[in-house]
This record gives C-alpha cells, sequence and structure tokens, in this order.
C-alpha cells in the first residue's frame, strides 16, 4: 500500500455521521474545520444551487424546516406505502412524494432528489472533512449500514456512494465494525455482544473474535428503534402536558414543532448527565387573544423512564432472538459493546447492564467505534498484511416467490457470507413459456409479509407439461451482503441472472446521471 | 502474489467438486464442531476475498471467491447436527458421486416422504385407510386394508408390519360383540 493511499472509513449515521481513516497504521476520526468529530447527518437546501451539510445545516431546522432533510436514514430503501415513510410523512416537515415503482423521493426548493441523492450529500460532506484535514482527495471508502439494513437499503446505501464520486470497497455492518475497532490487533479470543442503538436502528450481534477472525454468530435487528422515538415521547410528554395546562395544540404549527424536536433530544442528551431536567421554552405558543405563553417543566428521572422504558425493553426482546439463534445465553458473553449516542444514556446503560448481568466494556466511543471499524477495515482492504478478517451474516432469510402467494426458503438468516445456494423448481402449467422469478426477504413463508427485492423474467427453456421442466435457481451473497440471483436450465444451459435491485432503484445510467446533477450543486460551509 | 501460490489456488478451485465438505476444511471426519470452527476460521484466514482485494479481477481471484463460499458451504452444513447427518447419508448412499449438501424443496422432501411409504399410489392410499381404520379400533378392517396394500407392493415391509400388527389386536381383543 502506497503511504499515501487512504480509504475513509464513513459511518452514515440517522442522526449523525463520522469518518475514519487509518493514519500511521493508528486509525483516527477526521474533525472538521470547527474541532467537530461528528456531524448531524442533516441536509439544508438554501436555494437551487446550494446545500449546507451537517451541524450547521441543522440549525436551519428551525428557521427553514421545510428544506431541511434529516433522518433521511429512516427513509432510504423503502417503498412509499411501508410503515416508515407513512409514519414520515406525518412528522416531518419537509415534503415526502412518491417516485417511480412506489420509491421515495423528497422535494426540496422545487427540486426532486431521491434517498440515494440525499445521503449523497452527506458522504460529500465527510469526503470534504477529510479532503480539509488531509490536504487530500480520498475517493474510496468503506460505508456501514446496521446489521439489520435489508438487501434495498444496502443498494441504496451503495448507489448513494457512488453519487457522491466514491468507490465504495465494501458495505459493512455497523456492529461488525464495532467490534473490529475493539479488538483489532489485540490478539483476543473472547465472545462478545455489540449492543448498538442509533438514531433510527437497533442492532444486536453476537461475536466470536479469534486470532484475526471477527466470526459474527448471529445478528438481529430493529430498524425501527433508535433515539428519535425516545426524542418523539419526550415531544409528546411536552406537547400532552401544554395541551392540559393551556388547551393550546403545539402540534399544529411546523417551527413549533422543530423547537421542541430541539428541546427533547436537548433533554434526552441532558440526562446522560443529569438525574433531573428543566426545560424552558419561553413564549412558544399563544392564545386567541395573542399573550404568549411559556413551556416551563421538569422532568425528573423516574418520568423519563416511564416514558421511553418500553421502547429499551423493546430492544431486549431482539437481544433474546439473537441469543437463541446463536445457541447461547448471555452468560456465554465476556462483555458487551455500546454503540450509538443513546447508550450514554444511565438508562439504557442500567438495562444493559441488568440483562446481560454484566458492565459493559469501558473505553469505548460510542458515536464514533462504528467509524473507526470502517476505517480499519478500508486500511485492511488495501494492505497486502491483512490482519483483520470479517466473517459476517446475512441478517433476513432470503426466499423465492412459489404459486399461490407462498415463498420458499433459499438462504436463512444468519447464514455467514459469501455463500451460494441453489435450489430445482419447475413449472406450474402445462407449456409454460417463461416463468416470474420474484425474490423476497423475511422472515414469513407467506409473500404479502415479506419484502419484496426484486424481480426478473426467465425463458428459453424446454416448453413441456407442468413439472416435466427444471429450473435451477442460484441465490448468491457477495462479500457486502448484496444479493445476485440467476435462473439456469441444467438441460439447454439457458441463463439470466440479476444484481437484485429494489424496483425502484436506480440504474446504472441513473446513478452517473444523478451524480453530475449533483456535481452542480454546491456544499457550502 | 507468487508462482506457486496461483497454482495452489488454482488446483483447489479446480478440484472443489471432488472434494467433501471435511476435505474442504482440512479436517477429519469425526471432528468435533469445535474443531470445525477453528478449521472455518483457518481457512478463512487464507482464503478470505477481502485478503485478495488487490489482486486483479481474474480468473486466480474468481478462484479464491468460489473457494471461499464452498467453505462457508461446508462449516454450515457440519456444524449443525442435523444437516451433517444428512450429509453424512447423502455422500455414502450416493457412493461419494454427490459431495455437496443440497436441501431438497419442501416439495421433493414430501415426495421422498411418501415414497419412503411405498411405491404404488393404491398401495399408499390402502395403508392410510389402514391407519385410520387402526385409529378407530377397527382392526379387522385396518388388517384387510393392509393386506390389500401389500397386493400392490408385496415386499413392503412396512404394509406387513403393520397388517401382523393389526392381527395382533384382532387376537387382543376380548370385547363381546
Amino acid at each position: 500500500m502506497s503511504s499515501n493511499e487512504h480509504v475513509l472509513g464513513i459511518d452514515l449515521g440517522t442522526s449523525y455521521s463520522c469518518v475514519s481513516i487509518v493514519k500511521n497504521d493508528k486509525p483516527m476520526v477526521i474533525p472538521n474545520k470547527n474541532h467537530e468529530r461528528i456531524h448531524a447527518s442533516v441536509v439544508s437546501f438554501i436555494d437551487s444551487g446550494h446545500v449546507l451539510v451537517g451541524n450547521e445545516a441543522k440549525r436551519r431546522l428551525l428557521t427553514n424546516p421545510k428544506h431541511t432533510i434529516y433522518s433521511a436514514k429512516r427513509l432510504i430503501g423503502r417503498y412509499i406505502f411501508s410503515p416508515e415513510v407513512k409514519k414520515a410523512k406525518v412528522v416531518c416537515p419537509y415534503e415526502i412524494i412518491e417516485g417511480p415503482n412506489h420509491s421515495v423521493r423528497i422535494k426540496a426548493m422545487d427540486q426532486v432528489f431521491s434517498l440515494p441523492q440525499i445521503s449523497a450529500f452527506v458522504l460529500k460532506e465527510m469526503k470534504k472533512i477529510a479532503l480539509a484535514y488531509l490536504g487530500q482527495e480520498i475517493s474510496k471508502a468503506v460505508i456501514t449500514v446496521p446489521a439489520y439494513f435489508n438487501d434495498n437499503q444496502r443498494q441504496a446505501t451503495s448507489d448513494a456512494g457512488k453519487i457522491a464520486g466514491l468507490e465504495v470497497l465494501r458495505i459493512i455492518n455497523e456492529p461488525t465494525a464495532a467490534a473490529l475497532a475493539y479488538g483489532f490487533g489485540k490478539d483476543l479470543n473472547e465472545r462478545v455482544a455489540v449492543y448498538d442503538l442509533g438514531g433510527g436502528t437497533f442492532d444486536i450481534s453476537i461475536l466470536e473474535i479469534g486470532s484475526q477472525t471477527f466470526e459474527v454468530i448471529s445478528t438481529a435487528g430493529d430498524t425501527y428503534l433508535g433515539g428519535d422515538d425516545i426524542d418523539m415521547r419526550l415531544m409528546d410528554h411536552f406537547a400532552d402536558a401544554f395541551m392540559e395546562k393551556y388547551n393550546i395544540n403545539l402540534r399544529k404549527d411546523i417551527t413549533t414543532l422543530q423547537k421542541l424536536r430541539e428541546a427533547a433530544e436537548e433533554t434526552k442528551r441532558a440526562f446522560s448527565s443529569q438525574t433531573r431536567v428543566h426545560v424552558h421554552l419561553p413564549a412558544i405558543a399563544q392564545d386567541e387573544k395573542g399573550t404568549p405563553y411559556d413551556l416551563d417543566m421538569e422532568i425528573d428521572n423516574h418520568t423519563f423512564s416511564q416514558l421511553t422504558m418500553d421502547l429499551i425493553q423493546r430492544s431486549f426482546k431482539v437481544c433474546d432472538e439473537a441469543f437463541q439463534a446463536a445457541g447461547m445465553t448471555v452468560h456465554d458473553i465476556h462483555g458487551v459493546i455500546l454503540v450509538g449516542g443513546p447508550t450514554r444514556l444511565p438508562l439504557v446503560r442500567d438495562a444493559v447492564k441488568h440483562y446481560f448481568g454484566k458492565e459493559p466494556l469501558l473505553g469505548i466511543d460510542p458515536d464514533e467505534v462504528v467509524s473507526l471499524g470502517a476505517a480499519i477495515q478500508g486500511h485492511s482492504l488495501l494492505s497486502t498484511q491483512t490482519q483483520a478478517f470479517l466473517l459476517d451474516v446475512t441478517p433476513l432469510t432470503l426466499r423465492l416467490a412459489t404459486v399461490g402467494g407462498y415463498t420458499e426458503e433459499i438462504i436463512s438468516k444468519n447464514t455467514p457470507v459469501p455463500i451460494d445456494r441453489t435450489k430445482l423448481f419447475t413449472t406450474s402449467r402445462d407449456n409454460q413459456e417463461r416463468v416470474k422469478i420474484r425474490i423476497f426477504q423475511g422472515e414469513s413463508n407467506r409473500q404479502e409479509e415479506c419484502e419484496l427485492l426484486g424481480e426478473f423474467a426467465f425463458s428459453g427453456f424446454r416448453i413441456a407439461p407442468r413439472g416435466d421442466v427444471q429450473i435451477e435457481v442460484t441465490f448468491e451473497i457477495d462479500s457486502n451482503g448484496i444479493l445476485n440471483v440467476r435462473a439456469r436450465d441444467p438441460e439447454t444451459g439457458e441463463a439470466a441472472s440479476t444484481t437484485v435491485s429494489l424496483s425502484s432503484g436506480l440504474s446504472e445510467e441513473e446513478i452517473a446521471y444523478t451524480a453530475e446533477q449533483l456535481d452542480e450543486v454546491e456544499l457550502v460551509s | 502474489m507468487d508462482a506457486k501460490f496461483i497454482q495452489r489456488v488454482t488446483d483447489w478451485a479446480n478440484a472443489l467438486d471432488r472434494l467433501d465438505y471435511y476435505q474442504i476444511l482440512r479436517v477429519e471426519p469425526t471432528a468435533s464442531r469445535e474443531e470445525i470452527r477453528k478449521a472455518y476460521h483457518a481457512q478463512s484466514r487464507f482464503f478470505h476475498p477481502d485478503r485478495y482485494f488487490q489482486l486483479p479481477d481474474g480468473p486466480v481471484k474468481q478462484g479464491i471467491y468460489k473457494i471461499s463460499k464452498r467453505i462457508t458451504e461446508a462449516y454450515i452444513t457440519l456444524r449443525d447436527d442435523e444437516k451433517r447427518r444428512h450429509y453424512n447419508q447423502q455422500v455414502a448412499a450416493s457412493q461419494r458421486r454427490v459431495l455437496r449438501y443440497t436441501q431438497q424443496s419442501e416439495q421433493e422432501q414430501k415426495v421422498s416422504k411418501q415414497q419412503e411409504i411405498g411405491k404404488t399410489e393404491a398401495g399408499r392410499r390402502l395403508y392410510q385407510q389402514g391407519l385410520s381404520e387402526m385409529k378407530r379400533n377397527n382392526f379387522t378392517a385396518a388388517e384387510r386394508s393392509f393386506k390389500m396394500a401389500m397386493a400392490y407392493e408385496a415386499d413392503n415391509q412396512l404394509y406387513k408390519k403393520m397388517a401382523e400388527e393389526a392381527a395382533g389386536k384382532i387376537k387382543a381383543d376380548y370385547s363381546i360383540k
């Protein structure tokens, strides 16, 4: 590896992102010129030609709510009809619209953006921070995603990287990256659990760290659970209390809602070091006579715990799942790594300590560890003396649609990757000329309960009575956790294949086009 | 990347379909689960695609990728006792012609279960009829059904066993009519 060749390790978070590199064989976080080490994953459109990204952009949530996009990661790779998108449409002040093939688009400053484009702005900002710090442009990157992200979400993240002009060497899982940062170069031989409660998602991974190997035994997650949900509970609490006291609805006005959201986040953070938080928002609303009223209240630890305990408890149900899949119990674990801002909360730490029966490992920064791990992985890939090998798993079962609305399992969840599995299928009607290969991901054998990943038609096999033709279908998950599917007739040798991509996803041409389009928009600082 | 290494990878990749999972992981057929896991780690350290990330795309890189996928396949089969047992049976029954574990589709499994019962459809139908008559304690009718099933498949041991069982029940039945 030439000494000046670097790879960015980027933790593209729901709320915050972080960028690292390995310098002189040590991983380090790259700060921006304001010495900030983590950056809000917020994109604020100033006008059609200029966009602001990061902590500065976050400050514009109040002044420019309609054109300031936050929590885009909650929407990336999802369909317009998914529950998360429906929820976002209610609570987000920016405009969420439907794109082609049930995809999600965002409208800001009269321009329409795909979610990968929005995330690309954040990635570009990370690239810019690295350029400012190192004085050289770095275009290679390893980007992390929640372990429980499905194929659509991984693809969309990878597309975001390409749009941002990055060569994405790998997409790796956040908890795995955290374990790598923890165990790298230590020659450990232990089992760890990574409890990763981020801004929008929760992951738990159980790993066996051996000499140079990081084997994920099982992983489980909830892509609808994160620090954002804690904020929402606090917002509701504020709004309800205000309603009760003054009979004024704070939820009607976008700017007021943003003020509440900001106060909620600050309150949550304050609980990391305080047991009682005073919230004061002067003149947040007025009655019909124009008399202003303040939101002025105190929340103690007990109330905070009551408001959020069920969310925390939900994470442990997911942990149970991971342990069951691993065939282990909490007693088999040597250490617990905490990842994600919300794990700074004593409430969360105590609950984790109680569940695992031990103190979480110390000395790991929950906001930075994932990005450091990504940088280590990137460095390893370019090094001839690689010392760390990730043996990760696929988080969700991959299935093929069969007749009658059913699916059949091809690769089960928690199967290590890379892997390929082949199964034989046949036609369901006499003289059938083509079959539709439809690919699903999920834990039910019913199609409607799984997520559609993609589909393609396959023809060219022998025309014959039903059941007489063999169609060989191969699912392959590559080292990035991304799925490729092939169909083949073993008799004629006729074959068709595809890298499965969301039917509403972006084609290579679209990516190239949108990358150009994005280049016309300047990042300001 | 020396010539010796390239030769090794090429040899392995070409030999894959002739190796059973124990040979792929380089363990004894009697290896414990822990030994299998260790072997998986050791083989992965050598053949992990990340290790050869910088190799130009080509047959060597493809070979490594193919090997690493097969290592994973061997591991997930042998670490699971049930799958390992099935695999061992499959390899033995095919006289080492089938060396990859193929999980039969649910449909095929259903068919093979049926075929375990009997070769003819009429025989299987009569057998099922006999079973339900047994459940209703109608042992005379059950014996008749099993014997009729044997008329279709004279050498079916399952039908024979059930016919005998029904006959035994008749003898042990002292109830009056």
